[in-house]
């Protein structure tokens, strides 16, 4: 079975979207079809930030810091920041704050990718928490045209918050059936898989 | 029920066609690698762990003290040096890989793409007091997406997590209804669990009233931290579940694992042991505690090694330095092409800097940390550290000190690394230099026994605003190559200059019938 995704991330309307799939489906490679686009990526770590710059490199031009000659890191001010040269920054969240209050420029985006958003819960309530991020991150989310969640799991609290979030953007509730629904590879119906499901009740009441 | 987002799920039975085994020991986990590593010789290896990198470190040196282990490269990435490695990551993202182990903290554990590169995965998660919940072990799990076998180690937890304040659920409070007491509780009871971590409430200094400064961080750190301690207390079981439920072919519970070990050879099995335990064998080596079987076996190991006459039951640290956990011949070889002028690159060029730096004292080499820093030497090793901390790392195992953050770091990474070419070096802190504060009464005295020397380069030396010291003197002229000055360096000088923090060089003695 194809595990691979294809999305197309450009046809996702205004509103919060969580991408819910096991590592290695390509949710963060879909993340090529934004090219050019105004993106704002948010991550818990530099690791991953840098990788996936790496790996996509016209999505995510910058990020909130820079590798020097000695390969020392340099964190980049906010008037850097700022700036806005490049379409797509990777910024992690305990650096959102410089994105707060810049006199000279203000930047926006039109899309907002939280990548791994479980590390980010566990990041922003226990590696030193931070208001001033904090309220730059709803910011960024209720004001945010697209919100794109990418993760393997998303447990109920998760949901809960992005659903509070929904209400703080002025998003229209949808029925549940009306916005849920199982990507299959290459449109296929795999019978194993739902069985398996059944058997084992993953995610059950989802 | 209505939401106010979409959710796109795409289900993949990403476990399927491997398996898990359960181990809850160190041992048992390094059995399983050296059978598996017996009938793939090539075998490559992802070691994940939420240890910190002193603990990687020591993993890195049991492993290399397996004999199936003893000739691959292990690289480490930790929080320390993952920007350095940032070129390395983005190649395992592409499939390529630049070691035989990659051991790695939990700066690796979630998203980073590792996908094919490893045929077999260990996640050692030490225990569930550690705040990885059963979701997170299966981030951890499925890195290598492809990685056909994956070792678990966790020990069983029979009496659930430990009472501690961070394993204690925190009540949540009606949030519509919350009165300045209210916080006030609240914040007192997640600062009890985070200590002083959190900035979530301010007292304002007018009022002196508790206010949040997000409520609704403080609301994601109440849930997040409940649903953690929930999931922890049935973690094991939690995390079985999840890996069935992606497809999993087959889980091997603990005992079923042990019986994939033959038990004789998990009991021959030498795991060398941690820091601390190593510590308590060095004292013991060094006679300051009692003599143990374990201290005696390596009392006798190091004799041999070293060709040591041994007459009571103890040894120098210079001798136990020399043996530097079996690594002596490497060292001494390494001594040997360096002064034969073969050692051609830049650590060996640096060494050769330092012992020329070092001025002789008797039978030993001295270099103060004033005259180190004054020195060329020191300035490329200031401007380069990362690179030679990367260098010493890779082609020598040296780690400490990772940062020139204190005064005397540079001095002890230079005595460490001249260890690695088999000299003995000791650095010497202020404490023990100039306990009785001798320095200041050596001063004038010693500046006499060179007054003459000294006014002649000061008149050239002028410094703006500041004195010309008989200190500033010194450090050039045992810095400068073409001068031989510490040979007649009168006796007050010489006692002066050693009342400086410095780093002792001195040669180890050759052993006997060492090249016989």
């Amino acid at each position: 079975m194809d595990r691979h995704l294809d999305i197309d991330f450009k046809e996702l309307g205004r509103g919060q979207h969580i991408f819910q799939a096991p590592q290695s489906c390509n949710k963060t490679g879909s993340l090529k079809s934004l090219e050019g686009e105004r993106v704002l990526l948010i991550c818990a770590r530099n690791s991953l930030l840098a990788q996936i710059k790496s790996r996509l490199p016209k999505t995510i031009q910058t990020l909130h810091y820079e590798t020097t000659i000695d390969k020392q890191k340099r964190y980049k001010s906010k008037q850097e920041l700022g700036k806005g040269e490049t379409q797509g920054l990777g910024i992690n969240y305990s650096s959102l704050y410089k994105l707060s209050n810049t006199r000279d420029s203000h930047r926006d985006f039109d899309y907002l990718v939280i990548d791994e958003p479980i590390l980010l819960w566990s990041h922003s309530t226990q590696y030193k928490p931070d208001w001033r991020n904090e309220s730059e991150y709803l910011a960024r989310i209720i004001h945010t045209p697209v919100v794109i969640y990418l993760g393997a799991d998303f447990p109920e609290h998760l949901l809960e918050e992005i659903d509070e979030l929904g209400k703080l953007r002025g998003d229209d509730p949808v029925e549940d059936e009306d916005d849920f629904y199982i990507i299959e590879e290459n449109d296929s119906y795999d019978p194993d898989l739902e069985t398996l499901n059944e058997q084992l009740g993953w995610r059950e009441g989802w | 029920m209505k939401r106010r987002y979409k959710l796109h799920r795409h289900q993949y039975p990403i476990l399927a066609g491997k398996e898990i085994l359960h181990s809850n020991s160190l041992k048992l986990s390094f059995e399983l690698l050296r059978q598996r590593l017996s009938e793939q010789e090539e075998l490559k290896v992802f070691f994940l762990t939420d240890r910190q990198r002193e603990s990687l470190e020591t993993l890195r040196r049991q492993l290399l003290e397996i004999p199936q282990f003893s000739d691959k490269h292990i690289k480490i990435i930790c929080s320390d040096n993952v920007e350095a490695e940032r070129e390395a990551i983005a190649g395992y993202a592409q499939g390529a890989l630049d070691c035989d182990v990659l051991l790695a903290s939990p700066s690796l554990n979630i998203g980073i793409r590792l996908n094919g590169l490893f045929d077999i995965t260990v996640i050692e998660s030490v225990s569930p007091e550690r705040p990885h919940t059963s979701l997170e072990i299966m981030q951890m799990m499925t890195r290598d997406a492809d990685c056909p076998r994956l070792i678990w180690q966790e020990k069983l937890q029979n009496n659930g997590l430990t009472d501690s304040p961070k394993n204690w659920l925190i009540p949540e409070p009606d949030w519509e209804e919350m009165t300045e007491k209210d916080w006030d509780a609240l914040s007192k009871n997640i600062e009890k669990i985070y200590g002083s971590k959190t900035d979530f409430f301010e007292r304002d200094p007018i009022s002196n009233s508790y206010q949040p400064r997000r409520a609704s961080l403080i609301k994601r750190t109440i849930k997040h931290h409940n649903w953690s301690i929930r999931d922890r207390e049935n973690r094991l079981e939690n995390t079985k579940a999840l890996a069935l439920s992606l497809g999993l072919e087959r889980w091997f519970d603990l005992q079923e694992t042990k019986e994939l070990v033959c038990p004789q050879k998990l009991k021959e099995l030498k795991i060398a042991p941690p820091n601390y335990i190593r510590e308590e064998l060095h004292k013991r080596l060094l006679g300051e505690l009692e003599a143990s079987p374990d201290s005696l076996a390596r009392l006798n190991e190091i004799a041999q090694d070293l060709r040591l006459d041994i007459k009571s039951q103890r040894l120098t640290e210079k001798q136990i330095a020399q043996w530097d956990n079996k690594n002596y011949l490497d060292n001494e070889e390494r001594k040997r092409q360096l002064h034969s002028g073969a050692s051609g690159n830049e650590l060996g060029e640096l060494v050769l800097k330092l012992l020329q730096l070092g001025k002789d004292f008797g039978k030993m080499k001295i270099l103060t940390d004033k005259q180190f820093k004054e020195s060329s030497a020191f300035m490329e090793l200031e401007e380069n550290f990362a690179r030679f901390q990367r260098l010493a790392q890779d082609q020598l195992g040296l780690y400490n000190p990772k940062k020139l953050e204190t005064e005397l770091d540079a001095l002890r990474w230079a005595g460490e690394l001249l260890k690695k070419y088999s000299y003995y070096t000791e650095v010497k802190t202020e404490k023990e230099t100039n306990p009785n504060r001798e320095r200041a009464n050596l001063y004038q005295q010693a500046k006499k026994e060179h007054l003459r020397e000294f006014n002649k380069w000061a008149k050239g030396n002028k410094k703006q605003g500041s004195q010309v010291r008989y200190d500033d003197w010194l450090w050039f002229v045992l810095n400068d190559k073409n001068e031989t000055a510490e040979t007649r360096f009168k006796p007050k000088t010489k006692r002066y200059i050693q009342t400086f923090p410095h780093l002792k060089i001195e040669e180890y003695p050759e052993r006997y019938s060492a090249h016989g």
